[in-house]
């Protein structure tokens, strides 16, 4: 930039001195014209007085003579007027056109022959009150005629020629000495100017040398400060200046020591794109998490766009283009990307907009974190949790068997009696239609009633994925159509309660895969405590946003060392015949998962009470 | 044995029969009609005691031992503290329910119950109680 100023621009210094010489040059010329001019006219002037003042001189003393006609006297008078170098002639002519008198004596005696001076001498009655004489330049001279009159009666006039050569030559000589001294003047004027111009030149151009230098890496170098007061005030401020970017150089240079420290410690890539030419700054870091050195790939923003999965590619460009809309808002968004060695990594990838003052995105900046072991880790806990769930749904089954041979065991002892009745007859010969007939439809009403149960398992089963619309009080109905026989062939109620008063969309089967293990576990529990009277109950209690649920029984309740841990998975109260220690983990895995909701325990007097809350949400 | 033999001897006597369930009660009660003199049918252990003192006393028991209220086995307690019956039979689908070497019945029996196992049941009774 400044080899480019330079090469078009004259110096501070040349420009000043050109624009000096010519305003001085400018003035001297017009003050020299005008001084020149103002010679001239008051030269011009003094002469033609001094021809006049001569005129009249001679005129008064040529009167006397003329008039006694002594010419020997006028030539003694104009004998005088001889020692002004600068007249010509001087003349003495009487009214008949005589010269009586002449400083040269050979035209003594001859009458005067010019029109001009013959015209005069025929008017000079006109010129003896106005003005008596005519005064005329020619040439360099200038000719004066006087008249010469006694009580105002013209008696004759004076003819005077001077010469003005020389002196014309003397004001030529003056005007150049004039231009000759100004000339010097300005010169000395010029040099001083230019001198003193130099001397600050040359502090700026040292000035400039100093920045140079610091420019080129010299960053101790210090601005010179003596000198002209207002230089070395501009190099001090100029130094002073340099120690204010000194120091705010120190502190930028730890900020960026501080970033690139925090930035490597993190093991993140950083990555900066610019939104007008498209081209984005990957550190080697990013680099490196995709296996690749800093010069294998360009900074351009194809080198990520082409590497993300396909999959996950327009999302992200939409969390990108979402994040140019709005100033302030984060981007973050996670993708898939290829590595070198053709796997796929994954990347958390988060930055910021920012705009200018038109609020137009200009530039994003970002940081790229693999995430690829917290997403493999993620997958084998997924993969686990679904192992557990297939096994807890094992389990389920198993117990499901021993809840149908319950449900099956009368029923089926039913039907085999009435055959035995049936048989019976047959065998004492007394059968009869009408028993027949009666037996039968007892024994079909009695397969139907097995059947029912069947769906109710079955549906148990079946793997709903979608919501249905129930009340949580048909749900534990349910519940109670499959549990209900073992419960009562333990002796144990089980008693239903709930304020709902209408439907809400829910995945029922598997808040009955819960229900059923919250019934059962208390069935159990009541049980290995042996008590006659046992009950449950099923409190379902309808709130404005919630819902809850309560499973209260009179098992004994749970130690207060293991209620905490009755929710881990595989932790278990109950011999190892019967527990499984996946149920109440599973139910707590479904409702927070599924239902968004939470499931709590609590001892009571008389044993435990569970409490589901899940979110109402209606359809 | 066959059928008449035991009708023989059991068209005397009189039975109690015990089970909550109404579809297996009542075709058990109609098919001990067949053989006893007279049938008394109960809901649970509490009603089988009320009627065995007011209609009693039955030569035999045949019971359910899970019930509501009072089960088979407290009322064959009950029972035996104040008389003794010819021949107490109890019945369940569960097992392990019942210790069956305890004196306190004459035969256990697995439900449901086999068109056998009944006639078993009674010839064992007509053969042990009744020759």
């Amino acid at each position: 930039m400044v080899h480019f100023v330079n090469s078009f621009r004259l110096s501070f210094r040349d420009q000043l001195m050109y624009g000096l010489g010519f305003i001085i040059i400018f003035f001297l010329s017009l003050f020299l014209y005008n001084e020149t001019k103002r010679i001239n006219e008051n030269t011009r002037i003094r002469a033609i007085q001094e021809a006049s003042e001569h005129s009249q001189a001679l005129a008064s003393m040529a009167k006397t003579w003329t008039m006694s006609n002594d010419y020997a006297g006028l030539e003694e008078v104009l004998d005088n007027f001889s020692i002004y170098n600068d007249l010509v002639f001087a003349t003495v002519i009487n009214l008949d056109g005589k010269i009586i008198a002449h400083t040269s004596k050979e035209f003594l005696g001859m009458y005067i022959s010019d029109t001009f001076t013959i015209t005069f001498l025929k008017q000079l009655n006109d010129y003896t009150n106005n003005n008596p004489e005519i005064i005329w330049k020619h040439g360099h001279y200038i000719d004066v005629l006087r008249v010469i009159h006694e009580n105002k009666i013209p008696i004759g006039m004076v003819h005077l020629r001077f010469n003005e050569h020389s002196r014309e030559e003397q004001i030529d000589k003056n005007i150049q000495d004039s231009i000759g001294f100004w000339m010097v003047y300005v010169t000395i004027v010029m040099l001083l100017l230019y001198l003193s111009v130099n001397t600050i030149s040359i502090q700026l151009q040292l000035l400039l040398q100093t920045i140079k230098k610091i420019h080129m890496g010299n960053k101790n170098i210090r601005a010179d400060e003596t000198g002209y007061n207002e230089i070395a005030l501009l190099a001090h401020e100029f130094n002073t200046m340099l120690d204010a970017i000194k120091i705010n150089e120190t502190s930028l240079k730890e900020t960026k020591e501080r970033l690139e420290y925090a930035v490597n410690g993190t093991q993140d890539g950083l990555w900066d794109w610019n939104l007008q030419t498209n081209e984005v700054y990957f550190s080697p870091r990013w680099k490196e998490m995709l296996g690749y050195t800093d010069d294998e790939l360009p900074n351009i923003l194809e080198t990520w766009s082409e590497k993300v999965h396909p999959d996950d590619l327009s999302e992200a460009l939409k969390a990108v283009a979402w994040s140019h809309e709005k100033p302030g808002q984060l981007y973050e968004n996670i993708h898939r990307i290829r590595h070198k060695s053709g796997q796929w990594i994954w990347i958390l990838d988060r930055g910021q907009t920012l705009f200018d003052a038109e609020g137009k995105a200009f530039r994003m900046v970002g940081f790229h974190t693999d995430i690829t072991k917290q997403k493999e880790m993620e997958h084998e806990i997924k993969e686990q949790e679904e192992r557990m769930i297939a096994q807890s749904r094992h389990i389920a089954m198993g117990e499901m068997i021993g809840m149908i041979a319950h449900q099956w065991r009368q029923p089926i002892t039913g039907i085999a009696m009435e055959a035995n009745v049936l048989l019976l007859d047959a065998e004492l010969g007394s059968i009869d239609d009408q028993t027949i007939k009666k037996k039968s439809n007892e024994i079909l009403k009695l397969t139907q009633y097995l059947s029912k149960t069947i769906d109710d398992f079955r549906n148990f089963f079946r793997p709903k994925q979608e919501k249905d619309n129930s009340k949580i009080l048909d749900i534990l109905h349910e519940a109670q159509e499959i549990i209900g026989k073992s419960l009562d062939y333990h002796n144990i109620s089980l008693s239903i309660q709930s304020n709902e008063t209408q439907n809400i969309s829910i995945y029922s089967r598997e808040m009955l895969q819960v229900l059923l293990n919250l019934i059962k576990n208390a069935q159990e529990a009541i049980e290995q405590k042996m008590k006659v009277g046992g009950y449950i109950h099923a409190i379902v209690e309808d709130q404005n946003d919630f819902i809850l649920i309560r499973i209260s029984d009179n098992g004994g309740g749970i130690p207060d060392e293991i209620i905490k841990h009755i929710f881990e998975p595989y932790f278990s109260t109950k011999s190892k015949e019967t527990g499984t220690g996946l149920g109440l983990y599973m139910s707590k895995t479904i409702i927070e998962k599924h239902f968004f909701g939470n499931i709590d325990v609590h001892n009571t007097d008389e044993g435990v009470t569970f409490i589901i809350k899940i979110p109402k949400i209606i359809e | 044995m066959d059928i008449k033999t035991i009708l023989d001897k059991t068209s005397s006597l009189r039975i109690l029969v015990v089970d909550d369930e109404q579809i297996i009660r009542e075709p058990m009660c109609e098919f001990m009609k067949k053989f006893f003199a007279e049938v008394v049918c109960a809901e649970n252990g509490q009603d089988a005691l009320k009627k065995y003192h007011e209609n009693g006393p039955f030569e035999v028991i045949f019971t359910d031992v899970r019930m509501p209220k009072m089960t088979g086995l407290e009322l064959i307690q009950k029972i035996k503290s104040v008389s003794t019956p010819l021949f107490i039979a109890v019945a369940s689908g569960e097992a392990s329910d019942v210790n069956k070497n305890t004196d306190d019945y004459d035969m256990f029996i697995d439900k449901p119950i086999h068109f056998n196992t009944m006639l078993e049941m009674l010839t064992i009774m007509v053969e042990t109680k009744l020759s």
